[in-house]
């Protein structure tokens, strides 16, 4: 079994794409749980579980935070677009 | 070397597949292992003594059950957004 044929077999080809994309997704919920928790769970103390504000807390979050990466995409192509 | 030589059967496919799997799930493991130690040391171990006192490991196993839970809400909320947007394109 060479190298080559690991690279050129299109059933592994597709099966590393899925997993590639899946270790992406992985790596961004780390990170986004990551600074979650900070923001939410900082003051709670040593509670045996999350109170309802703190799960929705969150869940925005998560929500606000894409927000925040798409209106900074968005941004920084139209300052591309605009050449500046 | 001929063609066929090159070529992969489904057994030893089958074997990389698992293999790639086992990595991966190792490598999150340790990730997530890695974020809870440095999140709940931390949150719980203000002054390190000489050992960890009852109301420090108090605080780490509450701390890292929370961290588990806040890991599942924020794969859950992140994995529905994934879903709404596909939607919208």
């Amino acid at each position: 079994m060479s190298l080559g044929s690991l690279a050129s077999d299109p059933e592994l080809q597709k099966f590393v794409a899925t997993k590639e994309l899946e270790n992406q997704i992985t790596a961004q919920i780390h990170h986004l749980t990551n600074i979650c928790f900070d923001k939410c769970l900082e003051s709670s103390g040593s509670a045996s579980d999350l109170s309802a504000r703190q799960t929705t807390c969150l869940q925005n979050c998560v929500e606000r935070f894409l927000d925040c990466s798409v209106l900074i995409t968005n941004r920084t192509v139209q300052r591309i677009q605009q050449g500046r | 070397m001929s063609l066929d030589s090159q070529k992969l059967d489904s057994n030893q496919r089958q074997q990389i597949m698992a293999s790639v799997q086992q990595q991966l799930a190792l490598q999150n493991a340790q990730e997530l292992l890695q974020k809870l130690s440095d999140k709940c040391f931390k949150a719980c171990v203000q002054k390190p003594g000489s050992s960890l006192s009852s109301s420090e490991q108090k605080c780490i196993t509450q701390c890292s059950d929370r961290y588990m839970d806040a890991w599942n809400i924020v794969s859950r909320t992140y994995a529905e957004r994934i879903k709404r947007e596909q939607l919208r394109h």
